[in-house]
């Protein structure tokens, strides 16, 4: 049986890829990755100071200096703005683009709502709000992540700030890598980054990339 | 001393056997249902029992996959 290869590539910061991010930017997209996320954890850290606020007192939310302690804020924070459809559409079609074993996703709002899906919002609605429900039911609290395989394909589902994704996968798909961009793709939603469309750099496997660039090299 | 032919034979096909059942062995295996959930901390369980909330969680999870149906191949 062979492994599945995910055409992915990596930046050298360990931050991994964001929707709109250049594939082979160089330099450049880690910088300014690194500069977002601090600024996230810089904004948390003005105005959620006060612990005694109410606001901020889960788990995440414990001091902890710089590194783990960012992400920790991140995961256990709720999104504040709304997000919108074409930007959910739009992370869910880089996710599409990304992971070539994917069947289907849904990216799922706060109160349940499909925000963008691959089929059939309605069915995707009812079918993961139950999965979640069971799942939140087995472990007695509230589930972080899902990693579900059967015969028939492998479910991935993914909280993050409020926000739910939901993937469908073939069987033997990379476990921590679909879930490493599912995470990607709601913080990057939560964060109000995303754009609406996958633009691979030249080089990028992507089969968008317009015909004229393909014979340059000769 | 060169080992008699009939066991070079012997040998190759036991060796062969093994190694079909080595793999009959990984395949089963593989393709065993399972459920793993995680909770914040890094807290994990493994839900592949025979409970019923762990029935529910495959019955759960099969609707999802049929909701996404095939994958379109290009």
């Amino acid at each position: 049986m062979a492994p599945c290869r995910r055409p992915r590539a990596r930046s050298g910061g360990g931050g991994g890829l964001w929707i709109g991010q250049q594939i082979d930017g160089g330099g450049e997209a880690d910088r300014d990755h690194r500069g977002r996320i601090t600024g996230v954890a810089a904004d948390r850290k003005e105005d959620g100071g006060d612990r005694a606020d109410g606001d901020d007192g889960d788990p995440g939310g414990s001091g902890q200096g710089h590194g783990a302690g960012i992400l920790a804020e991140m995961a256990d924070g709720e999104t504040s703005g709304a997000i919108s459809g074409d930007a959910a559409e739009g992370a869910l079609a880089y996710l599409t683009e990304m992971s070539p074993d994917l069947r289907g996703a849904a990216i799922l709002g706060p109160e349940g709502a499909v925000l963008a899906a691959s089929g059939h919002p309605d069915r995707w609605r009812e079918d993961a709000a139950a999965l979640l429900e069971v799942a939140d039911r087995a472990g007695g609290e509230p589930v972080e992540q899902i990693h579900l395989g059967t015969e028939q394909g492998e479910v991935f589902a993914l909280r993050h700030a409020g926000l739910t994704a939901v993937a469908v996968t073939e069987r033997f798909a990379l476990a921590s890598l679909t879930f490493f961009d599912m995470r990607s793709l709601l913080r990057d939603l939560v964060a109000a980054k995303p754009l609406p469309t996958f633009t691979p750099q030249e080089g990028g496997r992507s089969r968008q990339r317009p015909r004229g660039e393909e014979g340059n090299g000769a | 001393m060169a080992p008699k032919p009939h066991r070079v034979l012997l040998d190759r096909v036991s060796g062969y056997a093994d190694e079909a059942a080595a793999y009959m062995r990984r395949r089963r295996a593989s393709r065993r249902p399972f459920a793993r959930l995680y909770y914040k901390g890094g807290r994990a369980e493994d839900h592949a029992g025979d409970s019923a909330v762990d029935g529910e969680l495959f019955v759960a999870a099969g609707r999802l996959i049929e909701v996404a149906g095939k994958r379109q191949r290009p």
